[in-house]
């Protein structure tokens, strides 16, 4: 087998991280839904496909343009998320006894729900998005980098630091980290703790479109592009951390480079089956993830 | 048998069973090939979902990977049928040897990692199935899948449509008989105290991990051969078979049926399997319905339809009158197990532990000596269940040591610990409350009087020797204890919290320990309880036995023990020992029963 060559690696590097930031945008969803709630919610990975199929709808099907389009669009995507919360989870939360693992269900449901009846109404084929920047790569060095993997990258960090903002600036922020740390601490504190678990799956459905919006042109929109970001954005969040922004971030990264980076070794059906290899290798030597915590046990 | 059991509710649903039975095996004889092709496959299914039913409702454990299994079944069926020329039949053992060898590799992870991790790394494992196949294209065929499987034959007799149909119903049929032996095995009851009070099995000197490797053994069995009759029943085996769709089917049943129904999970299985059939298993009809289905039934019953019906009655006793030992005599049980301990037979050095900044232990030095009742005696906060907690081998001292009986065992895991004699109750009582009492003693037992592994497949009647001497014993215990006997066959989660706590102690005197730490036993018990309890725990002292008691019910604590270890934020501020011969009670104690009393 033939070594790729380093020029070809490095622009796969590149096309990775940028990947890699849309991963880390529904790796974000899942932190943020697992910060305030302890669940992890499979469902964001069908908001995905949402903003795939939006970015479609509003550029190509309506032609308002980008802008109008993803503002139109993320605003669904947060009606979505507080709605999914709505349905697949507060009616199960507190419930039963194992409500983490109901959750799973549940949300694996809706995610299946929503994809099939995608499947149902744009049909099964892929739809051709256009880039939302033209112009040819530009040269980073000797490696040709594609414009739409920068902007990628540059929505990903903005979204990151008002995240990081939020989080330490708002009472909201506050509350979520303070959940975190005592879940049921913050119940006693008499804050209005569904309100905040509203707006947390608000903004990890809007990530998630978010992604979905910024990936369309590479992936185009289909109704099985989720499915692959379930596997991404969980690794990333688990081998990155649990609960830890950064390491959402520092795992997407990995898991980008790996998923842009497998083909030019072997055949592209290897890429989830490493992902997955990856994942529970880290899990068994860090079962808290690269820059997660352990928590105490208690009796 | 007696009339309610022959005419009631349990005779209806075997009615009930049996028709369904005959019905089903009508189906080949009057309906289309095709149809019957179909069925064919829904029942493959059913047995599938049992498979996970075993294991994520009866033993806890979030697993949803046994499409893989059956995968594996399936596959190395065709491969070795197609390949090698093994003969159909020869196949069913290579498939199940290699369905639990999947099972295996899909709970290694599961051994370390836990809940939701497992759920979700056994997830993904199915959703890459069809990765898998294109990686391993020479071996499975990639997308096409392998095809040209003989057809099945008996004795070189070979079986024909029909006969395939009714192989199908039989392996359905027994893959119930199964699952239900199995919950009403010991097997059974260590895996539901997997689910339900891993710590209780772990004070009771059973390991975890080979509890759920053989959770995982078990419900590979029912996977294994599902995916081994898919292969002849399918005649290709490609990685359409396997999809997310199907998985969802699997979960919906078994989510649906919550614990202890088996037969809901068939039924269900069929029937959103068979939503599927009908509107066509690769239309987008598919997964919308059964995702639907899915959150309705969770939100309408999130444990599942078996926790709407009423908890099981007395009815279902699995005693029986006549095999009841008449050994009732409590002293006589504890002169024949009389144990002589070493002096101390438990040694505390320097036992110091911190959780973040917050000193919980700070170097708490003490020595227990046999057939001796310690008080361990402080506020809320002042160490006491992190001592025991430590000394039971469920926490770690970041410095000091603990011996029991002259071995160092710090380090060692609790089912080590428990395995040297030191047992322990919990504070919330960790009981499996859908079982009765006397199995939930029988978790004490297990370690001396197992049931064969031939019980798994066999049930009962292959057991009776380790059940005639686990209830002997039980009775023994339930005697000692001063409780009685009809309580044992009743449900543990009807009883009060302090009845529950008395059921502990007996789980933790099932273990046969030298030394039984006991969490605040006596709380919510009233007068006439705590005698009782006071005059068992003398028994159990006179025997030999060292008992560790923590309790904030001061005269209790002043008239029951010989010594008394007083700890206020983790040190130790008092030791009495011979405190019925004390005349003046330290100071420090007196706080202790200025606080109890007042």
């Amino acid at each position: 087998m033939d070594l790729p060559s380093l020029q070809s690696l490095l622009t796969s590097f590149v096309a990775g991280l940028g990947m890699g930031s849309t991963y880390a945008l529904v790796a974000l969803g899942f932190t943020l839904v697992y910060s305030a709630t302890g669940y992890f919610h499979l469902g964001l990975a069908s908001f995905v496909t949402l903003g795939t199929i939006g970015a479609y709808l509003g550029v190509v099907q309506f032609e308002a343009g980008w802008t109008v389009t993803v503002l139109g669009v993320l605003v669904v995507g947060a009606a979505c998320g507080a709605l999914s919360e709505r349905i697949a989870v507060r009616p199960v939360r507190r419930r039963s006894t194992h409500d983490r693992t109901a959750v799973i269900v549940t949300t694996m449901a809706l995610l299946v729900a929503v994809d099939s009846i995608a499947a149902l109404t744009f049909g099964p084929d892929r739809l051709r998005v256009p880039p939302y920047l033209d112009g040819s790569p530009f040269m980073l060095g000797d490696i040709p980098v594609r414009r739409i993997f920068a902007i990628m990258i540059i929505v990903m960090l903005v979204v990151a630091v008002l995240l990081e903002v939020v989080m330490r600036r708002t009472d909201l922020g506050r509350i979520l980290r303070a959940s975190h740390d005592d879940p049921t601490g913050v119940e006693l504190l008499g804050i209005n703790f569904d309100r905040v678990i509203l707006v947390s799956f608000a903004m990890a459905g809007a990530f998630a479109t978010l992604a979905g919006l910024m990936m369309s042109p590479v992936t185009f929109a289909s109704a099985f592009v989720g499915v692959d970001l379930l596997l991404y954005g969980f690794a990333a969040m688990a081998i990155g951390g649990f609960g830890s922004f950064n390491g959402a971030i520092l795992g997407a990264s990995v898991i980008g480079v790996v998923v842009a980076t497998v083909p030019l070794f072997t055949t592209p059906s290897a890429i989830r089956p490493f992902v997955l290899l990856l994942l529970v290798g880290t899990l068994l030597v860090r079962p808290a993830g690269l820059l997660g915590r352990v928590s105490a046990r208690e009796i | 048998m007696t009339y309610r059991d022959r005419l009631g509710m349990p005779g209806l649903a075997r009615v009930l069973r049996i028709s369904a039975v005959v019905l089903a095996a009508a189906i080949p004889f009057v309906a289309s090939p095709n149809t019957a092709f179909r069925v064919q496959l829904m029942m493959l299914y059913a047995v599938a979902a049992l498979a996970m039913y075993i294991c994520m409702e009866v033993a806890g454990e979030f697993m949803v990977g046994h499409l893989l299994i059956v995968a594996a079944g399936a596959y190395v069926t065709a491969w070795t049928n197609i390949e090698m020329g093994v003969p159909p039949t020869l196949t069913l053992p290579i498939a199940v040897l290699s369905g639990a060898a999947m099972a295996l590799l899909l709970g290694l992870p599961g051994i370390r990692l836990s809940g939701f991790y497992l759920a979700l790394f056994s997830f993904f494992a199915v959703l890459i199935i069809p990765d898998l196949a294109k990686i391993t294209r020479p071996l499975t065929g990639g997308e096409f899948g392998l095809s040209g499987i003989e057809g099945l034959s008996l004795f070189g007799v070979d079986m024909g449509s029909r006969g395939l149909y009714l192989t199908v119903l039989v392996i359905l049929v027994l893959a119930y008989l199964f699952t239900r032996n199995l919950i009403r095995t010991a097997w059974g009851t260590r895996f539901m105290a997997m689910r339900d009070a891993p710590q209780a099995l772990q004070a009771a000197g059973l390991d975890l991990r080979v509890t759920k490797g053989m959770a995982y053994l078990a419900s590979s069995l029912p996977a294994s051969v599902a995916g081994w009759l898919l292969a002849f029943v399918n005649g290709v085996v490609f990685p359409g078979l396997f999809s997310l769709g199907l998985l969802i089917v699997l979960l919906a049943a078994v989510v649906a049926a919550g614990k202890n129904m088996a037969g809901a999970v068939v039924a269900g299985a069929l029937l959103f399997s068979g939503w599927g059939e009908f509107v066509g298993p690769f239309s987008e009809w598919n997964p919308l319905g059964l995702g639907v289905v899915l959150i309705l039934v969770v939100i309408a019953a999130p444990s599942g339809v078996g926790a709407l019906r009423p908890p099981a009655g007395r009815a279902r006793s699995d005693t029986s009158t006549q095999e009841r030992s008449n050994a009732t005599d409590a002293e006589a049980v504890l002169v024949e197990r009389e144990m002589t301990l070493p002096d101390p037979v438990l040694r505390l050095t320097g036992i110091r532990k911190a959780f973040g900044g917050n000193t919980a232990l700070g170097g708490v030095d003490a020595a227990f000596g046999p057939g001796r009742i310690v008080g361990l005696v402080g506020a809320n906060g002042s160490g006491k269940t992190t001592l025991v907690n430590v000394i039971t081998g469920f926490l770690s001292p970041d410095e000091g040591e603990v011996e029991v009986a002259g071995i160092a065992v710090v380090g060692s895991s609790p089912h080590q610990i428990a395995r040297m004699g030191v047992t322990r109750t919990f504070q919330l009582p960790q009981l499996v409350d859908d079982i009765s009492v006397r199995r939930n003693i029988d978790v004490g037992l297990l370690r001396q009087y197992p049931d064969p592994l031939a019980a798994f497949v066999l049930g009962g009647r292959s057991a009776r020797g380790p059940v005639r001497d686990r209830r002997m014993a039980t009775d023994r215990i339930a005697t000692l204890l001063r409780l009685d006997v009809e309580v044992l066959d009743r449900p543990a989660g009807e009883l009060s919290l302090g009845l529950k706590r008395i059921v502990e102690i007996g789980r933790a005197l099932a273990t046969g320990a030298g030394v039984l730490c006991l969490d605040e036993p006596a709380a919510g018990l009233n007068e006439d309880e705590i005698e009782a309890l006071g005059a068992t725990l003398r028994d159990v002292a006179a025997s030999g036995r060292t008992v560790v008691l923590i309790e904030h019910h001061m005269s209790f604590v002043l008239e029951l023990c010989d010594d008394v270890l007083v700890l206020d934020h983790g040190q130790v501020s008092a030791w009495v020992p011979d405190l019925q011969q004390v005349t003046a009670l330290p100071e420090a104690l007196q706080t202790h029963v200025g606080l109890g009393v007042g």
